[in-house]
């Protein structure tokens, strides 16, 4: 044992690890200090934007020259550090998105920057784990976070029933989780991913594959919760609608790609077992997902709650591709990384807006959209542009990201699984558009007209350019982007195999 | 100066700005008219004309540029460029369309006329558009127009030239109808655009055609593999497209028709003079309805393989040229003259590119776009003189108040009638030559009479417009004034082009070098335009003068009648009522189309495919159908979602059941 770790190069793995700890310890110092500087709101701002910027470059460094080295149970190939970066961009963005809003709403304490560099350390481990106790343990630091942040707003009922609904749920699926880690243990006699891909079914027989299929079940029910697939998606509407919409913007954005990470990781480890089984629970799953999600989003008044619908919608979309894993892994994995980015732009962007316009009091409804069009026109035009991306219309990002999944379908012979995700899609265009309409042809309310119509912070615009930008930008020329996704995912896969 | 400015910027880099500097043209006066409009103000007149027309001013600039450059090149090699693709805009796997400009002989003579004109006309368009509200949108459209017309005339591949095709449609319809406060104004908007569609119908199936035969073919692969719509590729695989050559030439004839308004979709065109007059001068004169032309013209190769769709274009160009002169001989609307002798010179276009005096076409092209430029300028001015008044009955004697105006027009008319030594002479007499030369002696004889009644009904234009006895009322003719200086120039300046722009086209048998034909011949070919023909210049020589004498004597006939005769033509028309009544209606046409096409599909359309099919069948069980379905299974799940935390544990228990069960049993 202490040899093995006298071999390893500490240099080599601080600079490799540096992504992860820099969050880490980030949030450390701002609970250790935070006391001491309660007042300075502003620096722990600039302090947490400071080391995700930090963490984001050394993330890009490590992309840069990743070499696929295993080193203590964490995998640090480029698909590692392109979740990271995918993290650390959602990071930054709702960071920018919190500091207006936590000190007009009276949140502002320290524990919310501290939480969030939290939860995206777990993410990063989630991601980074080859074995599944580490995926375990990175999910929980995740979890804890974010049950925390979805309370923040303790004043408010509905954020303390979204964090209490959360905690209770959750905590409920991690047992599920950790089970089913149990059982793979005892059948297999490793947690360990990379051994578990290699020897596959090979070392199952009788009774222990039995143990390892409930093994696999119990797993796929507890990463199933994270990313909110039918039936385990009833907290995401309560809990997205109640908890503050920063978090709810956090939630719906990291929270759900590292679910995505870490399933993909999972999946390439375990698929072999059952592959036609697996499959045919992917789709089921994923048409349930989708359906579900886009038809209880038809009636929503409230933006918040019609987002979380439609983010379990996504969520069946995007499990969409998983069915032709066992035939074209490595797309089938850009593809649903190409779509956790684009989803990420664009939630963000559409969460911005509503932001934007919640100056005292959230204003989420539709109503209190209606004649956005005429008194701010870029902030209706840009919500318009991240609701056709969220619908799948081109030339956004959105269309791109969908067409690249269904075409997974497609090619592995699924086409009529990418049917029912365009008549999905088609559904959806109802809700979506619902806002648009009450933009530009509804007429404003009295005290709309009277009330204060040019609050917008400063930050808050920066997210919304940003993702603005890269919405459209990356719908026209989406080819660059998707070269490197696949370089990331190529680098894990091709090695792996 | 040239060489400085090769040395940083390549030729192929400058071509691109000629296209893209209207474009932003268009952009700038397009936002700054949103935006003044947005704060109720008025849009600052200078910024807008110094960009609406300094920016296609600059266009030509560096057309001129790539002219001259271009004829530089050494001996021998054909004066041609093609851009490298900006950037490949659809890569399929069995379809790649790159874009890409396309310089040789016959786009360059485009890009010329198309921004010098343009250019005149922009500045025309200052004075003319000087007191309307919507002088940025003016603007903004125009540029948008020259973006899209450029692109028609340098894409290099089909698909390009659908584009700007569409594109210039689309301005087209959006400058009809620019005072569209107006609904019969709205309405000619429509009426172009929809007959439009019709011809577009054809020419989109003619590409449908082309590209299902070239990817049925094996082409050997090369890096243009798949570049099926390239004009060059087209080209050199053209003799896959033998079999196939005449419905694929008729489809895409169909489309020009449209465009250029042949029958039997020329009825927009006179319709279409409800827009501003430098609009109808530089779109439904000089340019883009000289789009089928350069269409066929540039596709001379497909053309050559079906002598049967050779000589429907043939024979279409030549009825439309006397149909429409026939018309022309009575309208009292001095824009819808000028539209029918539009209609009626784009016949012969059509008629010289259906004999395969392809370089003809072209030439007649160029002259026409100088001299109807002029004569819808000179229109204008008077309208714009006479504060609106279009009606030629009641002008008379102008030449007296508006000196330039009248004279500029008596040249635009001897241009365009034929008369020695103006522009039009060349052309029409290359055209009429090539057809009676080809042994088409019928189509030459109906070019021959049309020719004679061109020249009487510009001059009748002409000597009821300016010469004889005012016809309106003296506080009126005191009102009448001569346009301002910037329209004056563009009057002159297309004066001097309508004398001399023939010049370089002067034929052999007139001891002229033929220059224009031989440019062109490195596009079309030597055979098809020089087979034969240096023995019969003494035939070219008696016939050119033979037409010559035909239509000056029409032209001197017209003009002594209408200046001093009137009551004459009054005469004749009570003694062949029937004859006059069937052509001064346009032959009906416009309401045998609505009796035969546009009332019954309406009707069909009212009483059964809206009232039943749409409004009951669709909307009650489709539609709405629907909606309810997918309400009502809303209702189902989120009557699920109670909102109670041991119920949602309940169906995550019942998930993982479902799941176990699924994977362990």
């Amino acid at each position: 044992m202490m040899q093995e770790l006298l071999k390893i190069d500490w240099l080599v793995f601080l600079r490799q690890t540096l992504p992860l700890l820099l969050p880490l310890g980030g949030g450390g110092f701002l609970l250790l200090v935070g006391p001491f500087f309660k007042r300075s709101h502003r620096f722990n701002f600039i302090f947490s934007i400071a080391i995700a910027l930090l963490a984001l470059f050394f993330a890009w460094q490590e992309w840069l020259g990743a070499t696929n080295q295993t080193v203590n149970l964490l995998l640090f190939d480029r698909f590692t550090y392109l979740f990271a970066i995918l993290f650390l961009i959602a990071l930054i963005l709702t960071l920018l998105l919190s500091y207006s809003y936590l000190e007009s709403f009276g949140l502002v304490r320290p524990e919310y920057y501290a939480l969030l560099l939290f939860a995206v350390f777990g993410m990063m481990c989630m991601v980074a784990g080859h074995d599944l106790m580490v995926v375990f343990l990175g999910l929980e630091v995740m979890s804890v976070s974010v049950y925390v942040l979805a309370g923040f707003q303790r004043s408010n009922v509905l954020s303390v029933e979204a964090a209490l609904k959360y905690f209770l749920v959750g905590a409920f699926a991690s047992s599920f989780l950790l089970m089913g880690i149990a059982f793979i243990y005892g059948a297999t006699g490793t947690t360990d991913l990379i051994v578990l891909h290699q020897k596959g079914l090979g070392m199952l027989a009788g009774e222990t594959r039995v143990y390892a299929l409930v093994g696999l079940s119990l797993l796929a029910v507890g990463l199933g919760f994270k990313i909110a697939l039918v039936p385990f998606h009833f907290w995401a509407a309560d809990v997205y609608h109640g908890a503050p919409v920063i978090v709810t913007t956090f939630m719906a954005t990291a929270v759900k790609a590292a679910g995505f990470g870490a399933i993909l990781r999972v999946v390439w480890a375990l698929f072999q077992w059952e592959p036609l089984l697996f499959a045919n629970m992917i789709w089921v799953a994923s048409v349930l997902t989708m359906t579900i999600g886009n038809i209880a989003a038809l009636t929503q008044k409230n933006l918040k709650r019609m987002l979380a619908y439609s983010s379990i919608a996504h969520a069946g979309y995007a499990i969409l591709p998983l069915v032709a894993f066992s035939k074209q892994g490595a797309s089938v994995t850009s593809s649903i990384s190409f779509y956790m980015l684009a989803y990420i732009l664009m939630t963000v962007g559409a969460f911005a807006v509503l932001i934007a316009l919640s100056e005292k009091e959230e204003k989420c409804t539709i109503q209190d959209l209606s004649g956005l069009g005429t008194r701010k026109p870029f902030l209706a035009f840009s919500m318009t542009l991240f609701l056709l991306s969220l619908t799948g219309i081109p030339p956004t990002l959105g269309f791109f990201g969908k067409y690249y999944l269904f075409l997974q379908a497609v090619q592995a012979g699924y086409i009529w699984l990418a049917v029912i995700g365009v008549i999905n899609s088609v559904i959806s265009v109802y809700y979506y558009l619902g806002p648009v309409v009450a933009m530009y042809f509804s007429k404003e309310t009295a005290d709309q007209k009277v009330g204060p119509t040019y609050w917008s912070p400063q930050a808050v615009l920066v997210v919304i350019w940003f993702t603005f930008l890269g919405v459209s930008l990356f719908g026209l020329f989406p080819s660059n982007l998707l070269d490197l996704i696949q370089t990331s995912v190529s680098s894990w896969l091709v090695a792996g195999k | 100066m040239l060489r400085t400015l090769y040395q940083y910027i390549a030729p192929q880099t400058l071509a691109w700005l000629i296209v893209a500097l209207p474009l932003a043209g268009a952009t700038i006066n397009g936002f700054y008219s949103l935006v003044a409009s947005r704060f109720h103000k008025h849009a600052s007149h200078s910024f807008t004309s110094l960009i609406g027309c300094g920016l296609p001013v600059l266009s030509f600039v560096i057309s001129l540029l790539i002219f001259v450059t271009l004829i530089g090149f050494s001996a021998g090699q054909d004066p041609t460029m093609i851009t490298g693709p900006l950037f490949q805009w659809v890569v399929t796997g069995n379809l790649t369309i790159d874009l890409g400009l396309k310089f040789d002989q016959l786009s360059l003579v485009m890009v010329l006329i198309v921004t010098g004109v343009g250019s005149l006309i922009h500045i025309y368009s200052m004075g003319y558009m000087g007191h309307d509200e919507g002088y940025a949108r003016y603007f903004s459209y125009l540029n948008l127009f020259l973006f899209f017309m450029l692109l028609l005339v340098l894409g290099d591949s089909l698909v390009l030239l659908f584009v700007g095709w569409e594109g210039v449609g689309l301005c087209s319809y959006l400058l009809i109808g620019f005072w569209f406060e107006d609904p019969t104004k709205a309405a000619a908007g429509k009426k172009a655009f929809i007959v439009n569609r019709i011809g577009d119908a054809g020419f989109l199936l003619g590409m449908f055609f082309i590209y299902a035969t070239l990817s049925s073919h094996n082409l050997p692969p090369t890096e243009h593999q798949y570049n099926f719509f390239n004009f060059e590729v087209i080209k050199h695989h053209s003799a896959y497209l033998m079999p196939v050559a005449t419905p694929i030439c008729l489809l895409l004839f169909l489309g020009a028709c449209g465009k250029s308004a042949q029958i039997p979709l020329y009825v927009w065109l006179p319709d279409a003079m409800a827009g501003p007059t430098p609009v109808s001068a530089l779109i439904h004169a000089a340019t883009m309805v000289t789009a089928g032309i350069y269409m066929i013209a540039r596709l001379n190769f497909l053309y050559v393989l079906s002598p049967t769709a050779m000589q429907v274009v043939a024979w279409i160009g030549a009825i439309t040229a006397i149909f429409a002169a026939t018309i022309g001989l009575t309208q009292t609307d001095i824009k819808k003259v000028l539209a029918y002798s539009t209609i009626s010179q784009l016949g012969y276009m059509f008629l010289a590119l259906g004999v395969g005096a392809f370089s003809a076409a072209i030439f007649h092209l160029m002259t026409h776009a100088f001299f109807k430029a002029l004569l819808f300028l000179g229109a204008g001015s008077v309208i714009h003189a006479m504060g609106g008044e279009q009606d030629i009955r009641n002008f008379g004697g102008l030449k007296e108040k508006m000196p330039i105006t009248a004279w500029t027009f008596v040249i635009g008319a001897a241009a365009i009638s034929g008369i020695f030594p103006f522009a039009g002479f060349f052309s029409k007499d290359a055209i009429l030559w090539h057809t009676f030369h080809g042994g088409h002696i019928s189509l030459w004889l109906i070019g021959f009479v049309g020719a004679g009644l061109t020249a009487f009904y510009m001059f009748r234009l002409v000597g009821m417009t300016f010469f004889g006895q005012p016809q309106m009322g003296r506080g009126e003719w005191q009102k009448v004034h001569e346009s301002p200086p910037s329209m004056g120039f563009v009057l002159l300046f297309l004066g001097v082009l309508s004398v001399i722009g023939g010049w370089v086209g002067i034929p052999e048998a007139f001891g002229g070098g033929d220059h224009f034909h031989h440019w062109l011949s490195g596009v079309f070919g030597k055979m098809v335009v020089h087979e034969g023909m240096e023995e019969g210049h003494a035939a070219e020589i008696i016939l050119t003068v033979v037409s010559l004498l035909w239509s000056l004597h029409f032209a001197i006939l017209a003009s002594v009648i209408y200046a001093q005769r009137r009551e004459w033509p009054t005469k004749m028309a009570e003694k062949f009522q029937f004859l006059y009544k069937l052509i001064f209606n346009k032959y009906w046409i416009d309401e045998l189309y609505d009796f035969i096409i546009v009332r019954p599909l309406v009707t069909l359309s009212e009483k059964v495919f809206w009232g039943v099919i749409d409004a009951k069948v669709i909307d009650q069980y489709g539609v709405h159908g629907a909606g309810r379905l997918m309400i009502f299974w809303n209702r189902c799940v989120t009557a699920v979602q109670t909102g109670v935390v041991q119920q949602y544990l309940l169906f995550f228990v019942i998930g993982v059941v479902l799941i176990l069960w699924g994977f362990v049993f």
